[in-house]
């Protein structure tokens, strides 16, 4: 692998693994600690992203790095926006 | 009345005498029908009396029959402690899994392997998996790393150790998630220990089962959700479900037989079905909308046919495929023997589970003890995927394990000749698993992996790679770039029978071998014999000895057939 590749590979599965997760854990496991959220975070975000790209499957002809990016970011958006909603409820 | 409360007190307290006479009775016969047969009479007296020696100190402990002893505050020493041994486990854990990359390169690990790298390369060469492979949900996170050119052999790593950290994550919200008391610090630090040290888990790691060790992280997490009475459960469920069906039907049974539980209490009270019961009830309807929306009904009912086919037991598959239906892992006999360190405290903490679990919330955490029966039902008889079924055994027995040895650590950890003793029985425990994780060989040696890859340039389009045994055929398919292979009972290029198989394996007529090969004529055969196949002796002559066989390296011959003329083969 190019170093390219892994920087950005590096930079890619936090996005994917860990922060969809924990915007879920922030705006909906109530009432819980910054520790229970960080520990929900991977399995939360190992999920969400499965579905989301589940999605892709079922819809899009095949996979390609524009339709998975794309993806990847609404869902982090989306999380973010719930995550922003309940903590200025 | 002094003298009628005295009668009283006296009364109960022979009463509550008796019934820790009688648990003492279940514990030790649970403990030394545990213990398997290996374990010779003398280890087996020191063991039982180091049980007995445990349950006199913890029963009275988590069943609050001394309740003084159990303050809610732990001691700043002990807090250190805790924490110090919280932090260890995960270094342990870290350093366990990290262990067999170390030593033995990119490919130490799992059975299956070679066959999810084709998987990998297949489906992310499509662009699309289709109708290639089930479970389509398991495969969807391997296109983004695909995308980013990981290779195959690393994105499947990478996922594996991400499994183990979301299940670490998932066990320490399911310990913050039991209603225990005093504090949690304790709970969740004897957990993490447990699972960090539990050969069970590390041999589950070392199989890589790929789809079952990505849907426990999330049904444990699905489980502490669960208590939690969070929404979120059910999407994480039905993930897990469809991930890995076999993974999810303890959890389900057990989850059905708590609700089951809940409505014959109701009954026996003579009280309306709560709303509570109502709730859990549908959300397991909508698990089950998830699962067949996620994985299709199609799947479902090749998985239902499998069940039906069998009855149900792997017993009655052929008796080659035994092994498969069991689930290639550990033997019941083994798990029993890796328990040894865990064993007391979770029967402890079984037998007293109505003391410490269910004080608060006793609709939802009936589902803990029913999942211990089931799991322990599943993992104990000839079920489908009964040796699977153990390390879901293993990961509920170890929360059951986890408030005795929390009440345990924090007992003796309050003056310092009884922080030796628990540095004692803590080091043993690490140094157990430590020295197995060391000692633990690769199913494929770097060495070998580096024969195969070279001998796929050699292979021809028209010959084939070829495993004697199945312990390698994955390694062989995969190393040699999936070159035609025949492996036993596997694979497209199989041409021969089982008693052709055997003919081959143990069979004295090297003529008899000549015949079966000039099958595949004209090609040549490259055979792989790895270090950890036993070959039977007129086997293993034919291999030096036959002048049709040329040592390409250390553990692969090649087979000429391009002298033998084909010819029918009874």
């Amino acid at each position: 692998m190019a170093p390219s590749q892994i920087l950005l590979t590096i930079l890619a599965l936090p996005l994917l693994l860990f922060l969809p997760g924990f915007l879920l854990a922030v705006a909906f496991l109530r009432p819980s600690t910054r520790a229970e959220k960080i520990a929900l975070a991977p399995a939360l975000s190992l999920a969400s992203s499965a579905l989301v790209l589940l999605v892709i499957e079922k819809t899009a002809e095949k996979f390609t790095a524009e339709n998975v990016t794309i993806a990847v970011l609404i869902l982090n958006s989306a999380c973010a926006f719930f995550a922003w909603i309940r903590r200025h409820e | 009345m002094p003298i009628f409360t005295a009668d009283l007190s006296s009364h109960l307290l022979g009463r509550r005498t008796l019934q820790t006479l009688l648990f003492f009775g279940l514990y030790m016969g649970v403990i030394w029908f545990t213990l398997p047969p290996s374990v010779e009479a003398g280890n087996r007296l020191i063991y039982l009396l180091y049980a007995a020696f445990l349950f006199l100190i913890l029963w009275p402990k988590v069943t609050n029959q001394s309740e003084q002893e159990n303050p809610a505050e732990l001691s700043k020493p002990q807090q250190g402690f805790f924490l110090g041994l919280a932090v260890f486990s995960l270094l342990f854990l870290l350093a366990t899994r990290l262990t067999p990359y170390l030593r033995y390169g990119s490919a130490p690990l799992g059975y299956d392997t070679g066959f999810y790298i084709q998987y990998f390369l297949l489906v992310t060469g499509a662009g699309h998996i289709g109708t290639a492979l089930g479970s389509h949900i398991a495969y969807t996170p391997w296109f983004p790393l695909a995308l980013l050119h990981v290779p195959p052999l690393l994105s499947l790593n990478i996922y594996h150790l991400f499994h183990q950290l979301a299940l670490v994550g998932a066990l320490y919200l399911l310990a913050r998630s039991l209603p225990v008391r005093p504090k949690h610090l304790p709970v969740v630090t004897a957990l993490l220990f447990l699972f960090a040290s539990s050969i069970t888990q590390f041999m589950a790691f070392w199989w890589m089962f790929y789809k079952q060790t990505m849907a426990l992280p999330l049904l444990v997490a699905a489980t502490a959700l669960y208590l939690r009475k969070s929404w979120l459960a059910i999407p994480l469920a039905g993930v897990a479900t469809s991930v890995h069906l076999q993974s999810a039907i303890p959890f389900a049974g057990a989850f059905f037989l708590s609700l089951v539980a809940r409505a014959l209490w109701c009954w026996h009270r003579q009280k309306p079905l709560d709303r509570e019961l109502a709730i859990t009830a549908s959300s397991g309807l909508l698990v089950g909308v998830l699962l067949l929306l996620f994985k299709g009904t199609q799947e479902f009912a090749a998985y239902f046919d499998y069940f039906k086919n069998l009855r149900g037991f792997a017993s009655n598959a052929q008796s080659w495929e035994v092994a498969n239906a069991k689930g290639l892992f550990i033997s019941f006999s083994t798990f029993r023997l890796n328990l040894l360190f865990s064993l007391p405290f979770g029967v402890i903490g079984a037998m007293s589970f109505p003391h410490w679990l269910m004080r608060e919330r006793p609709t939802r955490i009936a589902l803990l003890p029913s999942l211990l029966l089931i799991a322990i039902i599943l993992g104990s008889f000839q079920f489908i995927y009964q040796n699977r079924s153990l390390i879901i055994l293993d990961v509920i027995f170890l929360v059951f394990a986890c408030y005795p040895l929390a009440i345990f650590l924090t007992h003796f950890t309050r003056d310092r000749v009884g922080a030796a003793a628990v540095g004692v029985l803590l080091t043993a425990a690490i140094v157990s698993t430590g020295l197995l994780v060391h000692n633990n060989p690769p199913q494929l040696f770097p060495n070998e992996r580096a024969e195969l890859e070279a001998v796929a340039a050699r292979i021809g389009p028209n010959d084939y790679a070829m495993a004697p045994t199945s312990i390698y055929t994955p390694w062989v398919f995969a190393f040699t770039n999936f070159r035609n292979t025949i492996a036993p009972g596997w694979l497209f290029w199989d041409k021969w029978s089982l008693p052709m198989w055997e003919e081959f394996w143990i069979g004295k007529s090297d003529e008899r071998r000549h015949e079966l090969l000039s099958l595949y004529s004209p090609a040549d055969i490259y055979m792989f014999f790895g270090s950890r196949q036993i070959n039977h002796p007129a086997l293993q002559k034919f291999i030096e000895e036959d002048p049709r066989m040329t040592r390409i390296s250390p553990h692969i011959w090649k087979y000429s057939t391009t002298a033998v003329p084909a010819k029918q083969v009874p």
